[in-house]
């Protein structure tokens, strides 16, 4: 959906100017989901009412409703893909309700955004390529990962570092930084689903310039994971990772971070990785 | 032998165990490193090797059309704008995340 109708032009428009279009992930909207209970009791209410209605439902489907929540009409994500049938299908609705065009009722901003969090903590993003074309590759898959203090100084070294000192981060602080570190597969839910049987990132002081230790980061990980939840066979990745971490000597505090994968593969197709800390400076400007 | 020594002598092949594990797991990740890290790029040439790698492989615009739609932050606040607007709510169910293509 989000690399063919929702991509189209004349879709976009039409969802901005004639209806207020919303989506809703299964995860949050069901069981323990994070949505509210009033969301999740909405979602569940349209779901049983097209279904006594017979006008078809299903956990992934488009459903358009009226303000008051009564059905209109339903589309199958299956029909919705194919060339012209979404944007057809929204013009004959928004015909038959008569509705008078305007602008988007939410103004547009980024989805993909970071989280708010502590002023102490580190906000990382972590964007993955495929190599391949087809399914699950049209875009990339991204990851927002969030250090607590007690995460983010596990990448520093014990004490006062020099050019040409040496450390290894510990397994937990490496884990968390490279658990994202594969190609877009099918995940229905955030769970980690990662079978991780190496992984490490190793750290060397390369130069200093004006208060700012630079460091090297060299890395690896090797780790098992089914490209998709209900699959059976695991298939094997493996990657090298290389970086750079600007470190302030004073208070040791690590203003820049910057990783990628060197090599990487999952079963036998190369990926690529970007990973990078974003200051708190500038993360309100990703929010918009 | 003298009270409590059995369970020093006890626990000495454990630590030996973790400590063996320990430089196991880490020789095999320097091993993984050296043999992967051939051709990389030397300490002079790293940042801007990097830098430039991460800004190319960024979302380009045309993969985030999806941040074009104005979507409402849930579905109750969707059909509160459809009642004042006048128009229909349109709601899209689905697994995963979709606005990371995580999905």
């Amino acid at each position: 959906m989000r690399a063919g109708p929702l991509s189209d032009a004349k879709v976009i428009s039409l969802l901005n100017s004639s209806f207020v279009p919303v989506y809703a992930s299964n995860e949050d909207y069901t069981g323990a989901g994070k949505a509210p209970i009033a969301e999740k009791t909405e979602r569940q209410r349209i779901y049983v009412d097209f279904i006594n209605r017979r006008l078809g439902a299903s956990d992934v489907h488009i459903y358009v409703v009226t303000g008051d929540g009564q059905p209109v009409e339903g589309l199958e994500v299956a029909k919705a893909t194919q060339p012209d049938v979404l944007y057809s299908f929204l013009h004959r609705v928004a015909t038959k309700l008569a509705v008078t065009p305007g602008g988007p009722a939410v103004p547009p901003h980024t989805q993909s955004a970071p989280p708010t969090v502590e002023t102490d903590a580190m906000v990382f993003h972590t964007v993955a390529r495929g190599s391949r074309q087809g399914p699950w590759r049209e875009f990339p898959g991204e990851n927002w990962t969030v250090l607590r203090p007690a995460e983010w100084t596990l990448l520093l070294p014990h004490s006062a570092a020099k050019v040409g000192d040496s450390w290894d981060v510990p397994e937990t602080g490496a884990r968390k930084l490279l658990t994202n570190f594969y190609p877009q597969t099918e995940d229905t839910t955030d769970k980690d689903r990662n079978l991780i049987d190496e992984c490490g990132l190793h750290m060397r002081a390369i130069s200093m310039t004006e208060g700012t230790l630079r460091v090297r980061i060299e890395g690896s990980l090797k780790m098992r994971r089914r490209p998709a939840p209900g699959s059976k066979d695991y298939s094997p990745l493996s990657a090298a990772v290389i970086g750079f971490m600007d470190i302030s000597t004073g208070t040791p505090q690590i203003r820049r971070f910057n990783l990628t994968t060197w090599k990487a593969t999952y079963g036998d197709e190369a990926f690529d990785v970007a990973q990078r800390y974003l200051p708190p400076e500038g993360l309100e400007l990703l929010r918009r | 032998m003298k009270e409590g020594q059995h369970g020093t002598q006890e626990a000495q092949p454990t630590m030996r165990m973790r400590a063996r594990g320990f430089f196991k797991t880490g020789f095999a990740v320097f091993a993984a490193v050296t043999l992967l890290s051939a051709g990389m790029p030397d300490d002079q040439h790293l940042l801007d090797w990097v830098q430039q790698r991460v800004r190319a492989l960024q979302p380009g615009r045309a993969e985030r059309r999806i941040d074009d739609i104005g979507w409402a932050h849930g579905i109750l606040e969707a059909e509160g704008f459809a009642r004042k607007l006048n128009r229909p709510v349109f709601i899209f169910t689905h697994d995963g995340r979709i606005e990371t293509g995580r999905c």
